[in-house]
């Protein structure tokens, strides 16, 4: 018996790190990656919706917001930090998994089946890829100001009067139409990556798949609700320059 | 034909124990000189391969299933015995064994049996360490039902699967020893010869199954643990590829087969729908607890079963039998089925059917606890009839289920061929004529984990037998045949398929072989079966070639082999002159129940091949009954 | 007796041998009853294809009542076919009608290579298990069964998962042939057992390690497996494996 035990017990002799590093690429390992940076994306998403809504409370309440996160290097640099690693991050995972995918099914059935498996489940990376090309947008328009229009005039206080750049902006139909789909793009993306990301870290028990399933749902787009509640505030005049 | 049965000496509760201190040892450095062939690997095969790799030996292992989890054993549903008593309802080791005794009719040795009841607490534990999954009561403790009309609850299970997860412990226990390099596994290997030098049982000859390849492999001892034959009947609840062919082959190289004619008939299956039936499906036998079974009192009734008024029902099994009702033995509520049809009365789609009714128990305790008890029973039947039982009367009929003969092996489960041992359902040896419902697991289980490991090392270290190797001319020629034969049936370019073969013979054997036997059926079955043989040498059709994955040339070997070993079994049945157990003949009859003949057949009946066209020998094994007074069964 | 006839036309896959191309290939049989298994058509169109001369279809299967697990065909493009908790074998022509036209194929997937037709080698599941999915005990000297009572909401979840009959409809149904739902089942069963409990972290590992090096695809929560499953095991159990795998990497 003993015997049996030293040879199923082959010890790799990696340190904690390596034996990590090996794990993450494997594939239940990349996907514990992917529902980890998932997990800090969709954090970052709920942060950025919270500021996003004070611009129901007003110019000055939404600006002041923007002043405190740029007046803050620390906590603005650790979002982007966190964003710089993570997105390329949870895209390396994704493509990793992808790879491995294809190479375990190379022949296709010939007959292609309905199936239970919802849409959005079904096309988490064109999702994945259709929100990172908005962002790329959305951070051109709104941090980097090359696109879109922007204000021309400072605040009385000097700083960049990023309200009304906001509003300015979702007054353009097509601004406003990008950004909903972009939402909703990324609703589907949650719809499944929350619950997904539950299953990958085994954060639940039986009783709660159902729940889960749902929760992961309302929750993806819930957030895309309110997300898109501040373009339909601006265009339908709630919001007012 | 030499038969020792090897029994040891002393009171039937101290011959186990006292064998095993007296049997030779093997030291562990040793053991691992010897290399032993496990053909099988069911729960006897898996359990023994496992244990005798642990114990040092080095193993081949063979199935032909595309993984060892999958042998026929993974179909029980019902469960296994033990003489636990956990129930404190007063089972005992003494007591098992003797029920088990008197179940099989007084013809199984009673040595084996008892220590069978013995071991059969072991086999809990080591399960239970393994990790299957038994039922369990709410404290936490092992649950346990009553089975197959005993009078004490000593049956363990896994809901309804129980022979699924006993095999999974022995299959992952075989893995382990596969993972530390102790077995070899071959699967997808189905075994075609065995070899025999200088009179021991030195190694086998195998067929690769995907690329056709075909092979020798030597060893200092060879286990069979094949299964049963039941399939020589076509229609059975046996998987499809259960097959005689790894005991034929055996007989056909010297090994006794024992009582062939044994073969039990299960009550409580799904009647045959169409000519087009593959296998019948079993309906556990925990249905009769609760379902009421009848037929109409006139025959050719085809009313619907509720138009039937309940004064014009015959409830046969409680009107017959009324201590025991619905749930008189197996042999004793088959035959009664036939009977009834056989008078007409019986219903469904062709006539061999009677209804298992639970309406009354519907009423009396509630849908719910009915679904609770057997809704996966339901629900199969459901699937395969597209019927639905809650409201209409289930549709029953016998079917073939279990063979209790096999090859002869002695108190060490080896062969009359030195170095050839035989487990579980491949052998004869515990059952007698007929097998107690949850033994059969048991059995398996027993011989491969528990008496195998002990038994064989004797042999080994007793019958020093030079090495062989493959390339000796015994393998060699064996080579050879294995090729000619299949080169034979691929020459003969018939019309009809082997299927047809197979499901012909199978209806002779079933029609006059099968729950009722006579004289004059026998005889003529035994004209029957030579000339279909004759005619599938002549007009077989076997595509393809050897070389690849042919699964006609595969079935035509069995069949083969079956179309030789139906004959003996016909042979078996004619000349046995009594009805015993599962073995009834119709001119042994004591109104209705098998009437044994003990001044003439209190023996085990054990064949010797002969060659091609000549008659086997019948040689016999007397039993001898010191520890348990043979009586009659009765369960009026 | 044999119900309602039906005509059907059979597109199934054939492939000589473990090298060969294969192809679909198209098959009319008559004389399909209602209540043959899906299984006992499949003969019938074998036997008529035997009168032909040709060979018959190859196809994996035995116990033909759900429970061996070596019956495996992707019927109209879903493994069993498509009814809950239903083999192949098991399942009856009484859900087809006359005319019909029916898809039969292989498991497909890498890790389970094409032998001949329908036959498939799904020997990674036996060497997947063999890194693991087993208790580390001989046989002999266990203690009395009953000695470690077991609490029987523990004893039913683990019977749970342990139902899996190994037939590979999971991988098959699965658009990246995960093995996830087979290999975590088995951690589910030993792990929800005091004796399974000891090697639970090594048991994952290891597994989880065979699995990735025969070539099966990753988890992408789909659940696609749970819904062809025969034998219905839950998803829930890939979480549980996912927990003692992400464990296993600290403590194991
Ligand atoms: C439907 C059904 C329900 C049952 N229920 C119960 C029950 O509840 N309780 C009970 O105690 N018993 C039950 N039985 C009986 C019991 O299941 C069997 O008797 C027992 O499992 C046989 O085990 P075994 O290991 O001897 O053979 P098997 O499990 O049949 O294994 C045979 C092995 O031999 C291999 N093999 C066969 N021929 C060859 C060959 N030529 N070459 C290579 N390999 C070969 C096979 O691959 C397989 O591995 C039931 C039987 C049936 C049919
Ligand atoms: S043939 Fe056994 S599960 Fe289908």
């Amino acid at each position: 018996m003993a015997e049996a035990l030293e040879l199923k017990r082959e010890s790799t002799g990696d340190t904690l790190i390596g034996s990590l590093m090996k794990f993450a690429t494997s594939s239940v390992g990349s996907k514990v990656v992917m529902a980890l940076t998932g997990l800090g994306l969709w954090l970052f998403v709920i942060a950025h919706l919270a500021g996003n809504l004070t611009a129901f409370a007003g110019k000055e309440t939404f600006n002041h917001y923007a002043e405190a996160l740029k007046g803050n290097p620390p906590l603005l640099w650790g979002v982007r930090i966190a964003l710089i690693l993570g997105f390329p991050i949870h895209i390396l995972a994704a493509i990793n998994t992808s790879m491995r995918n294809r190479a375990a099914r190379p022949v296709a059935y010939a007959f292609e089946p309905r199936t239970e498996a919802t849409a959005a489940s079904k096309s988490m990376i064109l999702t994945g890829l259709l929100v990172l090309a908005y962002f790329a947008f959305h951070l051109a328009h709104f941090t980097w100001h090359i696109t879109g229009p922007q204000p021309t005039t400072l605040l009385p206080n000097g700083s960049y009067d990023a309200y009304s750049m906001l509003v300015m902006g979702f007054q353009q139909p097509i601004i406003s139409l990008t950004y909903i789909v972009a939402q909703v793009l990324l609703a589907a993306h949650l719809s499944h990556g929350i619950y997904s990301l539950f299953q990958h870290l085994g954060l639940w028990g039986a009783k709660w798949t159902p729940f889960l399933k749902n929760a992961s749902l309302a929750i993806g787009y819930g957030l895309c609700a309110a997300f898109a509640s501040i373009p339909l505030a601006v265009m339908l005049g709630f919001i007012k320059p | 034909m030499k038969l020792n049965s090897a029994i040891p000496e002393g009171a039937i509760e101290d011959k186990w124990r006292k064998h095993k201190l007296a049997l030779p040892l093997i030291n562990p450095a040793n053991k691992r000189k010897y290399k032993i062939i496990v053909v099988g690997t069911g729960l006897a095969g898996a359990s023994a391969a496992a244990s005798l790799s642990e114990l040092g030996y080095q193993i081949d292992a063979f199935c032909f299933q595309d993984s060892p989890r999958r042998a026929h054993s993974i179909a029980a549903q019902g469960g296994i015995n033990a003489a636990k008593n956990y129930q404190n309802d007063g089972d005992s080791i003494r007591r098992l064994a003797y029920d088990t005794v008197k179940g099989g009719d007084f013809r199984a040795r009673e040595a084996n049996v008892y220590r069978l009841a013995e071991v059969s607490v072991n086999i809990i534990d080591q399960c239970v360490a393994q990790g299957v999954p038994f039922a369990r009561e709410y404290g936490g403790h092992l649950s346990n039902r009553s089975f197959g009309g005993a009078q004490v609850s000593r049956t363990f299970y896994a809901r309804g699967q129980t022979g699924q997860q006993l095999l999974i412990g022995a299959y992952q226990a075989l893995e382990k020893q596969v993972n530390a390099g102790a077995v070899k596994m071959h699967t997808r290997h189905e075994m075609m010869e065995l070899v025999v030098v200088d009179g021991h049982a030195r190694g086998i000859i195998t067929r690769d199954m995907v690329n056709g390849k075909v092979e020798a492999w030597a060893a200092d001892a060879v286990v069979l643990a094949t299964g049963g034959y039941g399939n020589v009947f076509y229609l059975s609840t046996n998987a499809k590829g259960c097959n005689v062919t790894a005991n034929w082959r055996a007989a056909r190289k010297g090994a006794g087969f024992a009582n062939p004619c044994y073969t039990q008939i299960h009550p409580t299956c799904i009647p045959q729908a169409g000519d087009y039936q593959s296998k019948l499906t079993l309906m556990s036998e925990s249905l009769r607890n609760d379902g009421r079974v009848w037929v109409p009192k006139k025959a050719g009734d085809t009313r619907s079963p509720d138009q039937v008024p309940e004064d014009e029902r015959d409830y046969y099994l409680e009107r017959k039998y009324p201590s025991f009702g619905n749930l008189a033995p197996r042999d004793i509520a088959s035959r009664a089925a036939k009977q009834v049809c056989d008078e007409g009365r019986g219903v469904g789609p062709g006539g061999r059917g009677v209804f298992l009714d639970f309406a009354d128990s519907i009423k009396r305790l509630g849908k719910k606890v009915i679904s609770e008890r057997y809704g996966n029973l339901f629900d199969m039947y459901t699937t395969i009839t597209g019927e639905d039982p809650y409201s209409v009367p289930m549709r029953i009929y016998p079917a073939v289920h279990y063979t209790m003969g096999g090859l002869w092996v002695d108190y060490n489960l080896m062969s009359n061929l030195p170095g050839l041992h035989v487990l579980g359902e491949a052998n004869f040896s515990d059952h007698g004529a007929n097998r107690l419902g949850a033994s059969a697991l048991m059995q398996g289980l027993a011989d491969g984990y528990f008496v195998i490991p002990y038994t064989i090392g004797a042999y080994l270290a007793t019958a020093k037998q030079p090495k062989v190797t493959t390339d000796h001319p015994e393998f060699k020629k064996a080579v050879a045949d294995v090729n000619a034969r299949q080169a034979k049936f691929l020459s003969i370019k018939g019309k009809r398929t082997v299927d047809s073969f197979h499901r012909q013979l199978g209806q002779l054997m079933w029609n006059k072989c099968g729950m009722a036997r006579n004289e004059k059926g026998l005889k003529e079955l035994l004209q029957e079966i030579p000339a279909l043989r004759e005619e599938f040498w002549r007009n077989v059709n076997v595509p393809g070639s050897a070389e690849s994955l042919n699964v006609a040339l595969e079935q035509a070997g069995r069949v083969a082999d079956f179309l030789e070993f139906g004959e003996l079994l016909a042979l078996d049945a004619l000349e046995r002159n009594e009805s015993c157990g599962g073995h009834y003949r119709e001119e042994w009859d004591d109104e209705g129940e098998a009437k044994r003949d003990d001044s003439k057949f209190m023996h085990a009946a054990v064949w010797e091949w002969k060659g091609e066209g000549q008659k086997p020998e019948r040689h016999v094994e007397p039993l001898v009954f010191e520890a348990f007074k043979p009586s009659v069964r009765s369960y009026k | 007796m044999s119900g309602k006839l039906m005509k059907l036309t059979i597109h199934v896959w054939r492939q000589a041998n473990k090298g060969a191309e294969g192809a679909m290939k198209s098959y009319v049989v008559e004389n399909v009853s209602e209540h043959m298994s899906f299984l006992e058509m499949m003969d019938t169109l074998n036997e008529q294809i035997q009168a032909k001369g040709e060979e018959p279809v190859a196809f994996d299967h035995d116990c033909r009542e759900g429970i061996c697990g070596m019956c495996s065909m992707v019927i109209n493009g879903i493994p069993h076919g498509g009814h809950r908790g239903v083999t192949t074998c098991q399942l009856h022509m009484r859900h087809f009608k006359d005319g019909d036209e029916i898809y039969v194929e292989p498991w497909r997937a890498q890790a389970f290579p094409v032998l001949r037709d329908l036959v498939v080698d799904r020997s990674a599941f036996d060497r997947i298990i063999a890194k693991g999915g087993y208790v580390s005990v001989n046989t002999g000297g266990a203690p009395d069964a009953n000695a470690l009572p077991i609490p029987k909401k523990e004893a039913d979840l683990a019977m749970d998962a342990a139902q899996c009959i190994g037939c590979g409809a999971c991988v098959a149904a699965c658009k990246n042939a995960s093995a996830m739902l087979f290999v975590a089942a088995k951690a589910s069963h030993l792990g929800h057992l005091p004796q399974g409990q000891p090697e639970q972290l090594d048991r994952v590992k290891n597994m989880a390690m065979q699995m990735d090096a025969e070539g099966f695809g990753n988890c992408s929560n789909l659940s696609q497996c749970e819904a062809v499953c025969p034998k219905e095991i839950p998803v829930r159990v890939i979480a549980e494996f996912n927990r003692d795998l992400i464990k296993a990497q600290f403590k194991g």
